[in-house]
């Protein structure tokens, strides 16, 4: 596989990228399974970083951690130097990470328009007199939250349909919707859980794509989450492989594709194989 | 499936379902207890046509599930569900007229059989029934077998003739109330003091048809013009329409006696707290069961600052007002935080324990030196506006009506804005919306708040209309009754809910026999709509936006190629 | 250090911790000096506490009802309380039927029983009917739909029933070999509520018995883990989830009748209450969860019956008897805040991302 010139600026975990996100010593514990054992991991800013592994080794269970939505019982996140292990999960959003999921789930019945509007929530302050009395400032302010919604629309390629309801689009269309409303946040750390899980081989294609995109354009830092190997050799400067909530590799697709703890991993031990 | 498979199948067996929803609604007492009064007078008590509507409605929907397509076989369905509807309650007759079922059912008297049979007694009446049945059956298989125009036609027909004698008790005091030659010609021509007269309800159904058909006939012409016109003519036709609808809604007591103006003021009382629970369920997705909580606190806050009893501290009601509305805040504040961490139906049932609580401490002797026990508290003074008291029904309606509008006012600059997007977000799924930075909290609490705030509004007009408050006032009904209004309106449709408010509690004020079957009518109601239609009566706006998208978007790609 | 415990620790946090102590030491405060005062001799308490026994198991029939349709379709059956009203109101009609007769004096248990089977029969038919007719057809809706649809169809049972029966309050005729006391260890003890805690004691242990030993019982533990696996592994779901609610209505129904029989009255609104307690019973208990519903209810019942006495007389509150609905509800939100999964809570409930 030939690796594209621009990834070569972000290849190396000792680069002198500022790490973004620095995860120490995770571990979280769902009454006696550790889900998550003594995670460390560290993102470098503007890389996309990969997770994959098994079924059940922890992924999304890593991300809900990530977002506030458990709380790990040991270890420390920082995101830019600054502690968000322990805030709740709307507090991590002004942080700057925002996330989509496995199962998109946008707000079914809002138009494509105020989800996004939604996602840009974190950057408005009126609250309840601001509206009622119909404040300049307000006003302002909501025209222009109109205007980025409008804007991630047509990044997202979805001219045209804000007023549509959000259950009636598509699923290639909900995907990316999602991805607007995750952007409209203006995070520093964008989560992405399966962002191509159910898409045929060109609708995976374009995601690839857009990811990139992203962070080319946007300068945003992903962490993605990811089944298809095609997707992680290609588009991730790093890949972080878990196993039964351990991290047992990490480095360049390339290492990892050869690495011969994380083939084990996925097709079962050397012995088991050789028994067949 | 063979024919007569599917002759038990749908003519059977819906029949039998229709035969047992008949038999309800006699038992209960309803055929009988609206026998009294007529659709057309001397000939159609409303208790009998509403029998015959159900059995039509049983023999009709026989007819539509049969899976067959022959017409033979879905008329002879129909007439088959009509005969075993009959069918059921004759066999009731003859067993109730040899026992006496009294004992335990406490309606099955002989004046409902003779109701069923046509006053006939014998095997003659049973005849009659029967006979009955087999028609209603016939006639709704001769509906199913019409083609699309005249089915309409005949349904919609008939039901208003069914609307014009339900609501005699609204139109004919109107027209009276003018006692102008024309009007008073037309109240005789179509009314007798009970039930519209046979001649005007041939003339209804023909001037209904005419202008049925005439509006079919130019329906797209009409809906394409509007529709090329040019943006600002439409937008002035708007402001015209609402400009109507304003003048309408202040001369409104004039054109109405003292008896409907005070149906009109419950009605728009409902319509509050309904706009208040809208942004709670509606908007918020919290299903709030205590909510006359917040009505009685406004209720006594008013009571307590106004009247001379308890405490005499002699506020008049302007000034209790503002305190009422923030007291009913602050209780929908703390009555939020304690439950904010719930979902769903366990908010619904906190919330329920919240208001029994209420109403419990309010009714106690413990606390009866301050908030007047089960005697309550009375001598309120009614509103003084400047210098001008308000005692009538037709005064207190514009102290609501300005209500209803400041609190539609709010509800819609707050639906399109951060908060009101912070709320419909949190409806649609709690977790993603934390995920999107929304403080739940907050949010939920302004939500608690708001829709306090709205209650408490209500219950001081409420108790200063009444002059005196009681517990009793304040019981769950009260909550359940906002709680329908709100959904079987539309939630979060705010037309639904002044027609929510207007069909459920205006019609039961007018057909006082309705007034016991009040809260059986609702539950079925609810059941119903959750089954066929849970975004309620009229439905929130943006469904229509929906489909309107829709149609663009697939005109758009069909022209593409 | 500030700023770290500024985000993670909320204003309400604190406002509900302070109400939650707040209301525990006025609790203790009560206890303290209605004890110190003496208001009450120990026969007192000990009659409270027989009340609160009965009382208590009555709630805890219903409460299996709730906990175990809760349990299968994660849904509260609000309709519940109505079912348990349906079946001695029917049974009222027998019973009076076989008083005037003087069968019911002649032969007590004979009659006891048929007022039982005719109960249940009717208090089980409602639940099912209204399983089949209002929420089945709900599965997979929104979680909104199905609550109020039962509330709906809570509203339409009771006033359907006040159509039917009329909406006098009917006394329960008095059945002789339940009148009167008998001394059990030297404590006077009225007939009705020993025989009330024994026969609820021995429904409780077949209802138990059933769930957690028969093929049926299984099953039904099984939908109630994972609905999808269950059908996989064979189990016709629909049919176990008419059947909790046919356990559950029959439990309903004879709670009914221990109810009038204890009460000797029935009426169309007499489910709403005890349907609301036996609710919070089963979320004492930890709702889904069997044991913890009977152990809830006993529990509501003692509190019912002694915390007036107990709490608020020290407090100086006079008729505290009037409050006793409100202290059962305010422990239900209290239970909700602190305590959501109950006394016997093991299953935590995880949020699923």
């Amino acid at each position: 596989m030939k690796l594209k010139p621009e990834r070569k600026l972000l290849l190396s975990l000792k680069g002198d990228f500022m790490t973004l996100l620095s995860i120490q010593n995770m571990t979280k514990r769902f009454g006696g399974l550790v889900a998550l054992n003594a995670l460390n991991i560290n993102v470098k800013e503007k890389s996309i970083h990969s997770i994959i592994g098994p079924n059940g080794a922890g992924k999304t269970t890593f991300f809900n951690c990530l977002t506030g939505f458990y709380r790990p019982e040991e270890g420390e996140v920082l995101l830019s130097g600054n502690s968000i292990v322990g805030l709740s999960p709307d507090r991590i959003v002004h942080k700057g990470i925002a996330r989509t999921y496995q199962n998109i789930r946008l707000f079914p019945n809002l138009t494509a328009l105020e989800n996004v509007m939604v996602g840009y929530h974190v950057h408005l302050k009126s609250s309840f007199i601001g509206p009622i009395l119909g404040l300049k400032s307000t006003k302002m302010e909501e025209a222009k939250a109109k205007q980025i919604a409008m804007d991630l629309l047509k990044y997202v390629k979805m001219e045209g349909k804000e007023n549509t309801l959000a259950k009636n689009f598509p699923y290639g269309e909900q995907r990316r919707l999602e991805m607007a409303r995750a952007l409209a946040s203006q995070p520093k750390l964008l989560l992405l859980d399966e962002p191509t899980a159910g898409m045929n081989p060109r609708e995976t294609q374009d995601m690839m794509d857009f990811i990139e995109h992203m962070r080319g354009e946007i300068g945003i830092t992903i962490v993605l989450i990811e089944h298809q190997m095609r997707v992680v050799m290609n588009i991730s400067d790093i890949v972080t492989v878990f196993d039964y909530g351990k991290m047992i590799a990490e480095g360049l697709p390339e290492e990892i594709k050869n690495n011969k703890t994380v083939i084990e991993a996925y097709l079962g031990s050397g012995d088991a194989a050789d028994s067949h | 499936m063979t024919k007569a498979q599917s002759l038990w199948n749908h003519g059977v067996k819906i029949g039998a379902i229709g035969g047992v929803s008949v038999l309800v609604i006699c038992l209960i007492g309803m055929v009988e207890s609206f026998g009294k009064r007529f659709i057309i007078a001397g000939y159609l008590p409303m208790g009998v046509t509403i029998a015959l509507i159900i059995s039509m409605f049983a023999a009709f929907i026989a007819a539509k599930k049969t899976p067959i397509p022959e017409k033979s076989i879905q008329f002879a369905n129909a007439v088959m569900s009509g005969f075993v509807t009959s069918g059921l309650l004759a066999i009731f007759v003859i067993i109730g007229r040899s026992i006496k079922l009294r004992v335990v059912f406490v309606e099955a008297s002989p004046v409902l059989y003779n109701i069923l049979t046509g006053g006939i007694s014998g095997a003659g009446g049973i005849f009659i029934l029967l006979f009955a049945g087999l028609l209603c059956g016939a006639f709704s298989g001769l509906l199913i077998v019409l083609t699309d125009l005249p089915r309409k036609l005949i349904i919609n027909a008939i039901a208003t003739v069914f609307a014009l004698g339900l609501l005699q008790e609204l139109i004919l005091p109107i027209l009276n109330s003018w006692d102008l030659g024309v009007t008073n010609y037309l109240a005789g021509l179509f009314y007798t003091l009970n039930g519209l007269t046979p001649i005007g309800a041939i003339l209804a159904v023909i001037i209904f048809c005419i202008l049925y058909l005439l509006w079919h006939a130019n329906q797209n012409t009409i809906k394409t013009k509007y529709s090329n016109l040019p943006k600002a003519t439409q937008k002035k036709t708007k402001y015209f329409g609402l400009l109507i609808l304003a003048i309408i809604l202040i001369f409104l007591p004039q054109f109405l006696g003292l008896f409907l103006s005070e149906v009109l003021t419950i009605v728009g009382l409902y319509v509050l707290l309904g706009l208040g629970l809208n942004i709670v369920v509606g908007y918020a997705g919290l299903l709030d069961l205590g909510y006359v909580a917040f009505f009685a606190i406004g209720s006594y806050v008013v009571a307590l600052l106004t009247s001379p009893q308890i405490f005499d501290i002699g506020l008049n009601f302007w000034q209790a007002l503002p305190i009422a509305v923030i007291c009913g805040i602050l209780a929908g504040v703390m009555l939020g935080i304690p439950v904010l961490k719930m979902r769903g139906d366990y908010l619904a049932i906190a919330t329920l324990g919240f208001g029994e609580i209420i109403r419990i401490l309010v009714l106690s002797d413990f606390l009866k030196p301050w908030l007047g026990g089960a005697q309550g508290i009375g001598s309120i003074p009614n509103p003084n506006f400047m210098g001008f008291l308000m005692v009538k029904p037709q005064h207190i309606y514009y102290l609501i009506l300005a209500g209803c509008i400041l609190v539609v006012f709010i509800s819609l600059r707050l639906k399109n804005s951060r908060l009101g997007r912070a709320w419909m977000a949190m409806r649609e799924d709690e977790d993603v919306a934390q995920a999107m930075g929304i403080n739940l909290v907050a949010t939920k609490l302004l939500a608690f708040a708001t829709g306090a705030g709205f209650s408490a509004l209500s219950g001081a007009i409420f108790a200063s209309k009444i002059g005196s408050v009681y517990p009793h006032s304040f019981n769950v009904f009260i909550s359940i009754n906002v709680v329908c209004i709100v959904i079987i309106g539309g939630i979060g449709s705010l037309p639904g809910i002044v027609v929510g408010a207007a069909a459920l509690m205006g019609l039961p004020e007018l057909l006082r026999e309705f007034a016991d079957y009040r809260m059986f009518v609702y539950g079925v109601a609810l059941v119903i709509m959750m089954l066929l239609r849970p975004e309620g009566l009229l439905p929130e706006v943006r469904h229509k936006i929906e489909l309107h998208d829709e149609t663009e978007t697939g005109t758009q790609t069909a022209a593409q190629p | 250090m500030f700023q770290k415990w500024k985000d993670r620790v909320t204003v309400t946090d604190i406002v509900m911790w302070m109400i939650g102590g707040t209301l525990l030491l006025m609790c203790l405060w009560g206890s303290v000096s209605t004890i110190r005062a003496g208001l009450y001799t120990k026969s007192h308490w000990i009659d409270f506490v027989i009340f609160g026994l009965a009382q208590g198991s009555i709630y805890s029939l219903i409460a299996t009802g709730y906990t175990m349709v809760y349990g299968v379709l994660k849904m509260i059956n609000f309709a519940h309380g109505e079912v348990f009203m349906s079946g001695p109101f029917t049974g009222y009609f027998v019973a009076t039927a076989m008083w005037r007769s003087d069968f019911l004096d002649n032969h007590p248990i004979i009659a006891i029983i048929a007022i039982f089977a005719v109960a249940m029969l009717i208090s089980t038919m409602i639940a099912y009917l209204v399983e089949k007719i209002a929420y089945r057809p709900l599965r997979g809706a929104p979680r909104l739909i199905p609550l109020i649809t039962a509330i709906g169809a809570s509203f339409f049972l009771q006033y359907l029933f006040r159509g039917l029966y009329g909406s006098g309050i009917n006394a329960y005729p008095d059945v002789k070999v339940l009148e009167g006391f008998w001394m059990i260890l030297g404590i006077r003890v009225l007939k009705i509520q020993a025989i009330v805690i024994v026969a609820a004691i021995l429904m409780m242990i077949v209802l138990y018995g059933f769930i957690m030993s028969t093929k049926v019982g299984k099953a039904i533990r099984a939908v109630s883990e994972d609905k999808e696996a269950a059908a996989l592994m064979g189990i016709d779901v629909d049919a176990m989830i008419s059947t909790t609610f046919v356990i559950g209505g029959m439990a309903a129904g004879a709670a009914g009748v221990l109810y009038a029989l204890m009460y000797k009255q029935v009426h169309f609104f007499m489910g709403f209450i005890p349907g609301l307690k036996a609710f919070t019973a089963a979320v004492l208990g930890g709702i889904g969860n069997i044991p913890g519903a009977m152990l809830g209810g006993v529990f509501l019942g003692l509190i019912e019956s002694v915390a007036p006495a107990l709490f608020l007389d020290g407090l100086g509150i006079i008729a505290p008897y009037q409050l006793k609905d409100a202290i059962a509800f305010t422990m239900l939100v209290m239970i909700l805040i602190f305590r959501p999964t109950g006394i016997l809570g093991e299953r935590l409930a995880t949020k699923k991302a």
